[in-house]
């Protein structure tokens, strides 16, 4: 069955409302594009943009229809993007503080970024690692160039990245243990940590359920308290240890940064027992801390380097810094990638690499991260549910007491989109790090306006609330009026008019508050009313 | 256009004409900068064109390997190239907290065209792999949720290849992939590939999660599967309740001649994973999956930062329009029966040759002694080809819109330095 009678190239993506670009396409030094003379072309010439605007809704159904549903989705269905801000398929305009998680570094559409991938998709995109090609070996370089790091190894994702050096640890700690039958071949990982989803990377990421549907994951890991110098050093002193994995800075964990003397007790505990530190800045790398890399502001450097995220600038890439003393312990074969290191992924990696790199940029994030979480903690510093503003650079949480998604949402209405982090009660802010300081009092205008939802929240449940006692009450007191039931029952039918209605279908939190008066009620009526206790449950 | 308030400080130099680069430069920088992992050819490659590519040196290659099979509609194909670069321009990445058409759009064609109700888009095979592991073992527990043990192993066959995550590398069969990384994930058997009792037996323990199996093994050897081992495994799994899952990563989206190289065998799996040619060379994975399947996956079970964006999407949509035409797929099979009765012919008879196999436009020859003299002479004379198997197997995988013409020179090409194999095996 052929999908092309269904779905050609007739059938365009884009609204009307989309942003057009021109696309400046440099002439092509080696060859004109043309088509091969022995192709069949089944080609429409008609651009895939523009010609059947689509509703958020068809969108939004179409995915729940064909897309497995993994993800529990904004209802916000962008269709183009320029600088920091996105557009949806309505027309409708955000300012985007999510970057795509931490992606989106250049911000959308970055002109450098645009150049260098249209130059290269004309030229050469894929060949394989059988071949060599310059821009992988080109980007390898300026990696080392920038880092602590001797070599480089590709990957398509942050996951495979840490898959990767879970894979070199384990080899490294075999080549450097030849003798033993039993070398190192466990790791830490840390409380509030997320390294990937694939069933390594997952084996090291604590929260217990994304792992537990899937166990046995890959065998080995100790998950101990992030901070906990005594705990790390104990564990690492065993000599059980390949590696221990962290985040200088915990993105998905709720933006938890670590102590300089909390690497630097892992550095030196690695050090004394052989283990391997890996750093993950797959999220708080390439600049989003205002340094190249997070580690750099405490001065403790790894063995080995996972990235990711930002470093194509919104192509699928992952990359792993190494030092040669790791590097000697891989040989061919070891590890691989089809895909990873492709010249296309890594040209438009080398554009966004060049731009972050610079020392002005660097500077520019750390002054503007400055700026914007002294402006969150000057106008919602004092707010009750703010508990905490953190952060380094263009990384910053702003912790609550209570569920950030009313907040999430609200923003979004009003055109600015956050993300959230830990248990869902820290707002994350990972804007593209060119945002502009107007851009950054936008954002906090629009924080500052939507925070109210949340009291708004507390005093709409306690409405609802004393709305429920006094429905109960009213249900309670026309039928043990009328004689028809004793006081207890009239008051069980009473809440049980008001269960059906739809404000009761609420999470769990607001049960308790909602079964609290309902206690006082009873509790009044058996007091002052001497109602008869009827042993069963029910209508007497 | 730059915001006003950043310093634009690109340092962005035409990595085409300002670095002019010679092969042992880029050779020897490659040994320096980065982990040695690949034994990489000793060619640079810096362009393409169709089934032609060029290193540095401006030497010009037919190319019979498309970068592993993944560049199924050849380099520089204008309709992929228009589609990425108009999107480029548009949206590249949001993540999969919003939606985005290009996605949506891709999961229904895919849909449309196959046995799937609904996809799961990663960044690569391993990764497709890797969920559907994830996939099988909460299937399982959603269907056996008063069990303590729901069935949670894996069955893999021999020579066959998954990828190199430590889930895909645990059902990988090649032991020194594995070794050096245990412990990988437990609960894998492998079995001999095509070998219906054994595998029958193990399926009807009840403790098998899922079956990985390649309808056409690639890495392992260009190793077709019989029909009746594919019908027995898709028996033994209903009966077992065991998903059955066809790793399609190499053999599929047109490659053997049929859409999906199942299709061939008339057997359907549960699940099917792909890579490689889906997005014309950028990194994606897909699984496609049935309701059956899709239902026990609830929000935040499984999940990826870039895949589904919107511009790998579009590239992909660019090649799935035009490999699903009937047209298309007709010429594939036409080609590779072409290519492989003119092998047949111009070197069936010679003393190495055991063995010409394959289906549509994955070919394998098996030689009786190392391919690898082979490869490097035809890589000397301007054909790139690859090994498969034990390295005795040379594996033919070009573009599928390689001419007669170009087969043609191929084949010669073959002929031409096949002898090198005597001088091989002489010394």
């Amino acid at each position: 069955m052929s999908c092309s009678s269904l779905f050609s190239l007739k059938t365009p993506l884009f609204p009307s409302g989309a942003v057009n670009r021109s696309i400046n396409l440099r002439p092509n030094s080696y060859f004109v594009t043309r088509a091969s003379l022995n192709l069949d072309v089944h080609s429409d010439p008609k651009p895939l943009l523009n010609e059947n605007p689509k509703k958020s809704s068809q969108v939004i159904a179409d995915e729940k229809k064909f897309v497995v549903g993994s993800y529990a989705r904004a209802p916000v269905v962008l269709a183009s993007g320029k600088g920091c801000k996105v557009y949806d398929v309505d027309g409708q305009e955000y300012l985007d503080l999510t970057s795509g998680i931490a992606v989106n570094a250049l911000g959308h559409a970055d002109p450098d970024w645009v150049r260098a991938v249209t130059e290269q998709a004309n030229v050469l995109t894929h060949v394989s690692n059988i071949y060599y090609s310059v821009p992988q070996v080109e980007l390898a370089k300026r990696l080392v160039a920038c880092s602590f790091a001797d070599r480089v190894f590709f990957s398509n994702s942050g996951t495979e990245a840490n898959e990767a050096a879970i894979k070199f640890s384990r080899k490294f700690q075999r080549y450097s243990h030849p003798d033993e039958t039993h070398p190192p071949t466990e790791f830490i990982a840390f409380t509030n940590c997320f390294h990937g989803r694939t069933m390594g990377a997952l084996a090291l990421t604590s929260k217990e359920n994304y792992r537990s549907p899937f166990e046995p994951v890959m065998p080995g890991v100790t998950f101990l308290e992030y901070g906990n110098i005594q705990a790390a050093t104990e564990m690492i002193q065993s000599e059980k240890i390949a590696a221990v994995f962290v985040e200088p800075i915990q993105g998905e964990g709720g933006i938890y940064s670590a102590t300089k003397e909390f690497l630097q007790s892992l550095r030196t505990a690695c050090d004394n027992a052989g283990s391997l530190l890996v750093f993950d800045e797959v999220q708080c790398g390439l600049g989003r801390s205002g340094h190249l890399w997070a580690h750099e502001a405490y001065g403790v450097y790894p063995d080995i380097m996972t990235l990711a995220k930002p470093l194509a600038g919104g192509l699928p890439i992952g990359a792993v810094l190494v030092t040669e003393k790791v590097a000697c312990a891989i040989n061919f074969g070891d590890h691989g990638s089809t895909f990873a290191g492709s010249p296309l992924v890594c040209s438009a990696a080398i554009a966004v690499l060049d731009k972050i790199s610079s020392p002005d940029f660097l500077a520019s994030i750390s002054e503007k991260g400055r700026y914007f979480e002294e402006l969150l903690v000057k106008k919602l510093g004092g707010n009750s549910h703010v508990r905490d503003v953190r952060g380094s650079g263009l990384i910053i949480g702003i912790e609550l007491e209570t569920s950030a998604s009313p907040l999430v949402d609200a923003c979004q209405r009003s055109g600015l989109l956050i993300l959230t982090a830990g248990k869902g009660n820290v707002v994350r802010i990972v804007p593209p790090l060119i945002i502009s300081t107007h851009e950054i009092d936008r954002a906090v205008e629009i924080l500052v306006d939507c925070m109210p939802v949340l009291d708004q929240l507390l005093s709409m449940a306690l409405v609802r609330v004393w709305a429920w006692c006094f429905r109960c009450f009213r249900t309670a007191s026309s039928l043990v009026g009328a004689g028809c039931v004793p006081a207890w029952g009239g008051f069980v039918v009473g809440a049980g008019v008001s269960c059906s209605r739809p404000v009761f279908v609420r999470p769990v939190a607001f049960a308790g508050i909602y079964l609290a008066p309902g206690l006082v009620l009873v509790v009044f009526l058996f007091a002052h009313c001497r109602i008869e206790v009827v042993a069963s449950v029910g209508v007497g | 256009m730059a915001s006003l308030e950043v310093d634009v400080h690109s340092n962005l130099k035409s990595l085409l004409n300002e670095i002019p680069r010679k092969s042992s430069e880029v050779i020897a920088d490659e040994k320096k900068f980065v982990v040695g992992t690949y034994a990489r050819t000793s060619v640079v490659l810096a362009s393409g064109k169709g089934c032609k590519v060029y290193d540095v040196d401006g030497q010009e290659y037919l190319d019979l390997t498309s970068g592993i099979a993944v560049n199924a509609l050849g380099h520089g194909d204008p309709d992929w190239v228009r589609a990425v670069t108009e999107q480029a321009n548009v949206l590249t990445h949001v993540s999969n907290i919003y939606y985005s058409i290009p996605q949506v759009e891709l999961a229904k064609r895919l849909v449309a065209c196959s046995f799937a109700d609904r996809v799961f888009f990663s960044n690569s095979g391993t990764e497709a792999n890797e969920a559907a592991i994830k996939f099988s073992r909460k299937f399982q527990r959603y269907s056996h949720p008063d069990e303590k043990q729901p069935p949670m192993k894996f069955i893999a066959f021999t020579n066959c290849f998954h990828g190199r995550t430590m889930g895909a590398l645990a059902l990988t069969s090649k032991e020194n992939y594995r070794s050096p990384f245990e412990p990988v994930m437990p609960g894998v058997t492998f079995l001999e590939y095509g070998n219906i009792q054994a595998a029958t037996e193990i399926i009807q323990s009840g403790e098998i999660a899922a079956v990985f199996v390649e309808p056409i093994q690639g890495e392992g050897g260009i190793h077709s599967a019989t029909k009746e081992f594919l019908l027995s495994l898709r028996t033994a799994c209903d009966n077992a309740g065991s998903l059955l899952i066809f790793d399609e990563v190499q053999c599929g989206l047109g490659r053997s001649g049929y859409l999906w190289a199942h299709e061939a065998y008339g057997v359907y799996p549960d699940i099917m994973t792909l890579a490689k040619p889906l997005a014309g060379g950028l990194p994606i994975g897909a699984v496609l999956v049935t309701e059956k399947v899709a239902r026990a996956i609830n929000f935040g079970d499984h999940g990826s930062t870039f895949a589904g964006g919107p511009l790998v999407c579009s590239g992909a949509i660019a090649v799935l329009d035009k490999i699903s035409s009937p047209g298309f797929l007709a010429s594939v099979s036409e080609k590779g029966q072409y290519f492989k009765e003119l092998l047949v012919k111009n070197l069936g008879g010679n003393s190495h040759v055991k063995e010409v196999r394959g289906s549509g436009l994955i070919i394998g020859i098996e030689l009786d002694v190392s391919a690898s003299p082979l490869v490097d002479a035809c890589q000397q004379s301007g054909l790139l080809i690859l090994t498969a198997g034990k390295g005795n197997v040379v594996r033919i995988v070009p573009p599928l819109i390689i001419s007669t013409q170009e087969i043609d020179q191929a084949v010669e090409i073959l002929i031409d330095r096949i002898p090198v194999l005597d001088q091989a095996s002489t010394n």
